[in-house]
């Protein structure tokens, strides 16, 4: 767990019967731009704030910049950086006091930086944060915490509900900053995050399914298509095949261990001998994401039903 | 401290409106309440005085908007505030808070109520002890308690319901315990300072728990604890001999206090008479007639008293300490120059009542039963008398206050400190005009501000008088000591003495 800026091991949390987060275990390397993916209700905001403090685990445990995350307070905080869509800032404060009052809290401060981002967002000093519309206020809060260069930028959610403009304006400079800070952001959207994130983890019922470098994970996920030469499924399938369909004579299915053309062919033979005009297609992070979350649920639901089993 | 003095100033430049309305509301309280002092009106005071309560609601209503405001804007409750994941060091974030508290409710109070003393010719010096004890109270009743309810709540409208919710119970309470007599026990005199030290232990480590760790239920059931372990104190040690520690003997003193005698009143038409006081309904009422003996320049207020009865087959019984039924006690007052009433109530006699549980009662049967009574109480005595020339210039009156004569030489107003502690009769003069010329009146103490603090410093002594001279005199009683008395034990028929409705 040492090098590693966020390490986890099997970190739960419970209310009452539910259980939010169940022994969610992963590490996230110094200068990764980590990317918790998962549905609504999955669990992400639950284990940020676990992560954050702000919330304790029932069982497992969590470190932050090699602390115990239960121990996240104080000085331990300047060197985090936290953004979350729902957080409530100091409404009755102008954007210059808010920034003013929270800048000696951090003795890393860099009043350039605080300019240049002031500059690049375009933000009104003068205005009180009440009185900015949602994607102001998101800047703000990006520009109260990349300030301090945090060593880690925890970000929950952090363009939702936001127009594509001020997303793109956000992303940028996440971007240009990324290489000098770990981030760790989660979303439901994909496709805000594949351009840039280094790693993926993906939550699922408050149960982690993977967490692997993004390339790792492009490279193993491949859509496999073909004729099956058969009237329907046989009984048995490869188990790192998920979501396989039959459509006509052709089998549609998602290969989630993929070595080589070679060996997946070979595969396909071995379970379909009659098979034909195999075509192995990489994938993007949305159609693995909406893969995963498909088989996840078909599996749910026969587990729930007793069919399939 | 760097921390704390930022957020004091960021809390301060953000609530300045807050500030403004309580000061604002302090201030009108301080030059109104002045003017109702000089009412001649004694009774219903409050309604005499509708500007100056007027801002003393605002007041309140500012103080419970300021506090809610101060503390919700970095409240440790909940989870999305701004500055739940800022390096705040939580004891700088606390402090920052009770500063601010303190620096806009206890110390403009106390200023306010040292400008109202000093308009009232009180000395403020030596009544600086009270404006301290007075701000203790204040933040111990008031400002803490309410702080700590908006800290475990996440929007001012939770805070106002909550805090609704706790007036509704604390009356509910005091309505259950009339109900069951609960409140009749007599309290040991540590009860009061353990209980508020106990409560406010509590309160401080759960706001601690609050700040420091962010565990909101767990500081919750700590404040809880307080009144919880309160009530166990109250139920271990209410009632109990522990009552009774300082009460000493009833015997005449080197001091000049003079003994205390109580009998058991024989005279049969007696029997069968009310209690002063309704019983709780559960049990048996029995009414014993006691009569005491006079004693020079006295008067008796009984704090708490013990039934035992013993039949004729051995069977004892007897009762818990209670306290007086009345919620507070009653004075017996004889034999000064002249005689009179204090308290309105007949001066030789005292009816003491016990409710008797039922199946007690039958068991001690129809048969002769032994009966004693022992009584705890204050002996008050009567200083020295102090003569006045009655003057429309403000005297002072040891023991009294500073009084003047309205210009329509029928009417004194007294103003006094806070609570009068020593005088429990506040004061009582007559006119030299001869016993039967005078007239005795006593003063009326406007002691209805709510229990534990005050705003206003001042209380309000009135009195009226008629008569032929401009000189007077005063007759001060003080609290001399505290006796345990023990009537001779007399053996009655329990059922002559049981009351009926």
């Amino acid at each position: 767990m040492n090098d590693a800026v966020i390490a986890t091991k099997a970190l739960t949390r419970r209310y009452r019967s539910h259980t939010a987060l169940n022994e969610v275990t992963f590490r996230v390397p110094a200068g990764a731009v980590y990317a918790l993916v998962g549905p609504n209700g999955a669990g992400k905001t639950t284990l940020i704030q676990v992560l954050m403090n702000l919330l304790p685990a029932t069982s497992g445990e969590a470190q932050i910049l090699g602390e115990p995350s239960s121990a996240l307070r104080g000085a331990a905080l300047s060197r985090i950086g936290y953004v979350s869509e729902s957080q409530e800032m100091p409404d009755a404060m102008t954007v210059k006091a808010y920034l003013d009052f929270v800048r000696p809290f951090y003795p890393a401060w860099d009043a350039a930086l605080e300019q240049q981002l002031l500059a690049e967002f375009g933000l009104p000093l003068d205005r009180k944060l009440k009185q900015l519309s949602r994607g102001m206020r998101m800047k703000v809060a990006f520009v109260s915490v990349l300030s301090y260069r945090p060593e880690l930028l925890v970000l929950d959610e952090p363009f939702s509900g936001l127009d594509p403009l001020v997303r793109e304006e956000l992303i940028q400079g996440l971007l240009d900053r990324i290489g000098e800070t770990t981030l760790f952001l989660s979303s439901h959207d994909l496709g805000e995050i594949e351009g840039f994130a280094s790693h993926v983890g993906y939550l699922e019922q408050g149960s982690l399914m993977f967490s692997e470098e993004l390339t790792t994970l492009s490279g193993r996920f491949r859509q496999l298509q073909f004729r099956s030469g058969l009237a329907e499924l046989p009984p048995s399938l490869p188990g790192s095949w998920l979501g396989v369909e039959q459509s006509g004579p052709f089998v549609k299915s998602t290969e989630t261990a993929f070595t080589g053309a070679a060996e997946a062919q070979a595969l396909v033979s071995r379970f379909f001998p009659e098979a034909t005009e195999l075509t192995i297609e990489p994938m993007s992070l949305r159609s693995i994401f909406l893969a995963t979350a498909k088989s996840q649920r078909e599996q749910r639901v026969k587990a729930q039903t007793g069919v399939g089993l | 401290m760097n921390q704390m003095i930022r957020i004091l100033r960021k809390d301060i430049r953000l609530l300045w409106i807050e500030i403004g309305l309580s000061l604002a509301a302090l201030v009108g309280f301080t030059v109104w309440e002045p003017r109702t002092w000089t009412s001649t009106v004694p009774f219903n005071i409050q309604s005499q005085r509708p500007v100056s309560q007027t801002f003393l609601f605002l007041l309140y209503v500012a103080w419970f908007l300021l506090i809610v405001r101060v503390v919700h804007l970095e409240r440790p409750a909940g989870r999305n505030q701004f500055w739940t994941t800022r390096p705040y060091e939580w004891w700088q974030l606390m402090a920052a808070k009770l500063v601010f508290l303190e620096l806009f409710l206890p110390v403009p109070l106390a200023v306010v109520q040292m400008v109202l003393l000093h308009q009232a010719h009180l000395p403020v010096v030596s009544n600086l002890g009270l404006i301290l004890l007075n701000a203790v109270k204040f933040n111990g009743c008031f400002v803490l308690p309410l702080a700590f309810v908006a800290a475990v709540t996440s929007s001012f409208v939770q805070t106002l319901l909550v805090f609704v919710g706790i007036t509704l119970m604390f009356v509910l309470e005091s309505s259950v315990s009339w109900i069951v007599q609960g409140k009749l026990t007599l309290e040991p005199w540590f009860m009061t300072p353990l209980l508020g030290g106990v409560c406010a232990v509590l309160l401080g480590a759960a706001l601690v728990m609050l700040y420091s760790l962010r565990r909101r239920w767990v500081s919750v059931c700590l404040a809880v604890g307080g009144p919880v372990l309160s009530l166990l104190l109250y139920v271990l040690f209410g009632g109990s001999s522990a009552a009774l520690a300082p009460y000493g003997s009833d015997v005449a003193d080197s001091q000049g206090n003079p003994a205390v005698v109580i009998q058991f009143d024989t005279d049969a038409w007696r029997k069968g008479q009310p209690g002063w006081a309704p019983g709780s309904g559960s049990g048996v009422q029995v009414v014993l007639p006691l009569l005491l003996e006079p004693f020079e320049g006295g008067a008796l207020n009984v704090d708490g008293r013990r039934f035992t009865f013993t039949n004729a087959q051995g069977y004892i019984w007897q009762s818990p300490w209670l306290g007086h039924p009345l919620g507070t006690s009653y004075y017996t007052y004889t034999g000064s120059q002249g005689s009179g009433i204090i308290a309105g109530i007949n001066p030789h006699h005292l009816r003491e009542a016990v409710d008797v549980p039922q199946k007690v009662y039958e068991r001690l049967g129809d048969g002769p039963v032994m009966v004693r009574v022992e009584l705890a109480a204050e002996q008050i005595q009567k200083d020295a008398p102090i003569w006045r020339t009655l003057s429309m210039v403000p005297q002072e009156i040891p023991g009294v206050g500073v009084c003047t004569e309205r210009p329509n030489h029928g009417t004194m107003i007294c103003l006094a400190a806070f609570r009068t502690a020593l005088i429990r009769v506040p004061a009582n003069f007559k006119k030299p005009c001869g016993d039967d010329k005078g007239i005795f009146w006593q003063s009326v103490y406007n002691d209805s501000e709510p229990a534990g603090w005050a705003v206003s410093p001042i209380r309000r002594g009135w009195m009226n008088f008629g008569g032929c001279e401009d000189d007077v005199r005063f007759d001060v009683f003080r609290s001399r000591r505290k006796i345990l008395i023990q009537t001779p034990p007399v053996t009655i028929a329990l059922k002559d003495y049981t009351h009926t409705n």
